[in-house]
């Protein structure tokens, strides 16, 4: 009877110890890619930022078709450094929440004095402001739909930006107490490790496996598009990135899965 | 001092390898299956969620398109950004290719599909939109109640017939309502036509399924 506790004690450790070790693995990649700004931030690389220009200016040219204006005040206006800088805030909102809007009153600025110098150019005198100042604005308005700081998803953007800080936060705490319990767990059971871990971490990797592949079929995330096919390339970026990671931790945990399984054989001994 | 099934031997250690794979699989479904009793149903609503803003970006043919008139689905979807159909409204003397994603590219030459939306025969929302220049949806405003629009796609030849027109901001989502009941066509374009620059509203019609579609 003693013993058949003992079997239903052990199994029930290592069942426990196995959801442990997967959630303190997948929070922790988490938390260290697809929650950090710095990583989005570095894997956003020049080719982006460049397509990103040319979807904006060419989604800016559509729009003025009609307008007379030449299409060159847009090139002239909207630089790379522009869509690095307005990429830099938008992830700012995101991440920290503190922010609240783009920054672009100065790019306005520059808009309206370039408008103001081609008409000037063509001899057209402006005669009503307002005229001039709605046209800013509708281009500027394109420019920040297409950081989706429109009005259709700049609430969004402004709810990911609240809830995201807070979930950092929830899971720093989560995270540490993970950690100090699987550490605790490491210690106390030092001398039985090798008879024990190997499930948990066999366990990890096929739940890992398994359930990014279920996500990549029944969502096709990896094909996910919204905004404009910059935007769209960036998320997928990200995405297919913290996938690769948790993939790559999960054949580790099978290779260890084994190796511990090996090992475990031999320590074990009565007397 | 070992017993025979605890001597560290090959043969032991190769057991003891099966034993924890076998216990770790069946954890693994028992993990599962507590998911799926627990939360299985808000994680197939997300997971369907994002997977109707998901497209396929290979480019290449659509040789794999085919559609199922049974189950009114298709197999596969036309690659993102190719050509999949022509949109066709005699009334107002519109002929456009319809191109399946509604970014900068697609727009510049035809009508865009909105990637959110069924495509047609699948018996949901369409929603089509084409600049408001000439030879695009210049027109589309004098579209009328009762005009009929055929959509000739590479798997087989749709009519609708408009029903209403009205005038929305593109900011309400719901006079763009994404639903599967009813095969609901709506083609859209930024209105007034002749506005210079980037406006709010947009001209909207909605046409109903009529008939079979010919494949």
């Amino acid at each position: 009877m003693l013993n058949k506790i003992k079997l239903l004690g052990h199994y029930l450790e290592i069942f426990f110890l196995s959801i442990l070790v997967f959630l303190f693995t997948s929070l922790l990649v988490c938390k260290m890619t697809i929650l950090k700004e710095e990583y989005t931030y570095q894997k956003i690389s020049e080719k982006q930022y460049q397509e990103g220009l040319e979807d904006i200016q060419e989604k800016m040219k559509n729009s003025m078709i009609s307008s007379g204006i030449n299409k060159k005040v847009i090139t002239d206006t909207f630089t790379i450094q522009d869509i690095k800088k307005s990429t830099k805030e938008l992830l700012d909102i995101l991440y920290q929440g503190k922010k609240k809007e783009l920054e672009l009153q100065q790019l306005e600025e520059k808009l309206r004095e370039n408008i103001t110098k081609d008409l000037a150019e063509k001899n057209f005198i402006i005669e009503q402001e307002k005229g001039l100042d709605d046209f800013v604005n509708s281009i500027m308005q394109i420019y920040k739909d297409e950081f989706a700081m429109g009005k259709l998803f700049s609430p969004i953007i402004l709810k990911i930006g609240n809830i995201i800080p807070k979930i950092n936060n929830y899971l720093n705490s989560i995270i540490i107490g993970l950690g100090i319990l699987l550490g605790l767990w490491l210690f106390l059971r030092r001398k039985k490790i090798f008879l024990k871990i190997s499930v948990p971490l066999l366990t990890t990797s096929f739940l890992l496996l398994f359930g990014t592949y279920y996500i990549k079929v029944n969502s096709g995330i990896e094909s996910f598009t919204i905004i404009n096919t910059s935007f769209s390339k960036v998320i997928r970026l990200i995405i297919s990135s913290t996938f690769e990671i948790l993939q790559i931790i999960s054949y580790i945990y099978l290779f260890l899965g084994f190796i511990f399984a090996f090992l475990s054989k031999k320590n074990k001994k009565t007397n | 001092m070992y017993t025979e099934s605890e001597k560290p031997n090959s043969k032991n250690r190769i057991k003891a390898i099966i034993k924890n794979l076998i216990i770790a699989f069946f954890f693994t479904s028992f993990i599962i299956f507590l998911l799926t009793l627990g939360v299985g149903d808000k994680i197939d609503k997300y997971l369907s969620m994002i997977n109707t803003l998901s497209v396929g970006n290979e480019i290449g043919s659509n040789d794999n398109v085919r559609f199922d008139s049974i189950k009114k689905k298709l197999t596969s979807r036309p690659s993102w950004g190719s050509r999949y159909a022509t949109l066709k409204i005699p009334s107002i003397e519109v002929e456009l290719p319809v191109y399946h994603g509604d970014f900068p590219e697609q727009l510049k030459d035809g009508a865009g599909h909105y990637a959110g939306s069924y495509f047609p025969g699948e018996g949901g929302s369409i929603i089509l939109a084409a600049h408001n220049s000439h030879g695009l949806f210049y027109n589309l405003p004098q579209i009328k109640i009762g005009d009929q629009a055929t959509i000739e796609t590479i798997y087989g030849t749709f009519t609708y017939e408009v029903y209403k027109t009205d005038i929305v901001d593109y900011r309400d989502n719901s006079k763009f309502p994404i639903q599967e009941e009813e095969e609901i066509l709506m083609l859209y374009t930024c209105y007034p036509v002749d506005n210079v620059w980037y406006v709010d509203d947009r001209f909207v019609a909605y046409l109903k399924l009529v008939g079979d579609f010919v494949e």
